[in-house]
């Protein structure tokens, strides 16, 4: 049972959310519920006003353009459902590994894991290597913040107390993905994943990104501007770059009941080279 | 739905802030006001007196209080009770009945696929979604599709033998 007496509102425009929002002595969106309502039954965050996205008109996955526009209210149910080719096949792979039963793919929104930022979650990692931006909305107007900057440490964003991530805006630009993670058990979260993209680039070569999540507070990229432009081939000169790039970035390391940080560091690299080697693989089909 | 009302100001009144929730439940037009802050499961055990869907962990984790809301099976200790206002759900009361089980019930119950049967519901909502998206489901994707669904009992293996049960003669079964 939740024991704070909070207030339900289901409003109809982004403008009226956050004006309760910023209304409120303590608000919060709920995107799915999948974190935040047993945050409250545990009596973790009282919440006052909560406010839902599902009548903001926020459902959709679209293409603009060169990019894809995912809602607030899209789950990773909706993510795997879109027609081929719409959302970035790394996006896919992700989404089919949600743990929790297919419950939780049709609640769970990828916008409601970016903004709670749980270090070990999937998303953020993904987020990152796809070159995302979030758009956001709040009363003073709207914003675009890269997934980058939008993670600041563990469990916490750039988001105003008013604000809601209205869209995820994602370059359709990805060639060939690869994901990997490591964790203890099929319901256990990650203890370190990996998502690496070949973009095509303009000269007809790729451009290649790998980001590391659960490792660190925050997801963190990894150059690889080493591999160059053409078609790299995993050998153990490449693997033992792309290891030591990984050790070279990763800054403070992220410790909790699943793993201390000097693990999480240890396996980052092989995590990596894992998804690098799923990348490889999906390039040759 | 209090989508209306001023926000900030719950301490301010004695009153809870409370909805009248009007949704389907298993082919039924109801109703019932309650709390915001009331679950789903807390609304369909407490208010609608639906005992079959079990209320666990309340922390997304055990399954025992999925329902199917709109077509997709949810865990209904992970929604707010006036977020349901006009769904069409359906709980274990609207599967079958005595004389009448659907399907996977009889499959579940002719493998031995429960013992106490605290899990039972989740685990028979969780086998009918899996066998309306893959007729002929292997090993793995009966595992998968029970990933979200605990059982403290049976071991796993005869609620695995169930589903196979039941995909055999829902395979069997014309529409
Ligand atoms: C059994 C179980 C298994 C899980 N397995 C995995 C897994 O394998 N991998 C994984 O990464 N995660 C997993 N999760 C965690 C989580 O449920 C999901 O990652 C999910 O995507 C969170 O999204 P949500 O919409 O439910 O978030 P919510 O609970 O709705 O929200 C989470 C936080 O984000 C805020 N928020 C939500 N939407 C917005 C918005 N539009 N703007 C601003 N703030 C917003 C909320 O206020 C809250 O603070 C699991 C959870 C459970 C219960
Ligand atoms: S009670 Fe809902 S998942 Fe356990
Ligand atoms: S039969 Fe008892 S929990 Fe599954």
């Amino acid at each position: 049972m939740i024991r704070t007496n909070l207030r339900y509102h289901a409003p109809f425009s982004v403008e009226d959310a956050c004006r309760i929002l910023a209304a409120s002595e303590s608000g919060a969106v709920i995107g799915g519920g999948t974190v935040l309502l047993p945050r409250m039954t545990r009596d973790e965050r009282s919440v006052l006003d909560a406010v839902h996205v599902r009548n903001l008109g926020l459902s959709e996955i679209e293409q603009a353009g060169d990019t894809v526009l995912i809602g607030a209210g899209v789950t990773y149910t909706e993510v795997l459902e879109a027609r081929e080719g719409l959302v970035p096949s790394l996006l896919t792979t992700m989404a089919r590994g949600i743990t929790g039963g297919a419950q939780i793919r049709n609640q769970g929104t990828l916008v409601g894991s970016a903004a709670y930022a749980n270090p070990g979650s999937d998303v953020p990692a993904v987020l990152v290597a796809l070159d995302t931006t979030l758009l956001i909305q709040g009363t003073r107007g709207t914003r675009e913040v890269r997934a980058a900057q939008f993670f600041r440490g563990p469990f916490v964003v750039d988001l105003g107390p008013d604000e809601i991530v209205t869209q995820l805006s994602i370059p359709h630009a990805e060639g060939a993905s690869g994901y990997a993670k490591l964790k203890l058990s099929e319901s256990s979260w990650p203890i370190v994943t990996a998502a690496a993209v070949a973009a095509p680039s303009t000269d007809g070569g790729w451009r290649y990104r790998l980001a590391i999540g659960g490792a660190c507070g925050v997801p963190i990229p990894v150059d690889l501007g080493f591999l160059g432009r053409d078609r790299f081939e995993l050998d153990a000169e490449t693997a033992g770059q792309v290891r030591q790039n990984v050790q070279d970035t990763l800054g403070e390391l992220w410790s909790d009941e699943l793993a201390p940080g000097s693990y999480r560091q240890q396996v980052a690299g092989p995590i990596a080279l894992k998804a690098l080697a799923h990348l490889d693989q999906e390039m040759s089909s | 739905m209090s989508t209306t009302q001023p926000p900030g100001s719950a301490h301010a009144h004695d009153e809870l802030p409370s909805s009248t929730v009007t949704l389907i439940v298993n082919d039924q037009p109801r109703s019932a006001r309650c709390p915001d802050r009331t679950l789903l499961v807390e609304l369909i055990r407490d208010e609608l007196g639906l005992f079959g869907t079990h209320a666990g962990c309340l922390n997304g984790d055990c399954g025992a209080c999925t329902v199917n809301v709109d077509g997709r099976i949810t865990k209904s200790c992970l929604v707010l009770a006036p977020a349901a206002e006009g769904t069409t759900i359906t709980t274990v009361e609207g599967l079958g009945e005595p004389g009448a089980l659907h399907p996977v019930q009889e499959a579940f119950w002719e493998k031995d696929g429960f013992q106490c049967g605290f899990c039972l519901p989740g685990q028979l909502f969780a086998t009918i979604d899996l066998l309306d998206h893959e007729d002929a489901p292997s090993d793995d994707d009966i595992r998968g599709a029970l990933a979200g669904n605990i059982c403290r009992c049976t071991g796993y293996q005869k609620i695995i033998d169930s589903v196979r049960c039941a995909a055999e003669r829902t395979a069997r079964t014309p529409d």
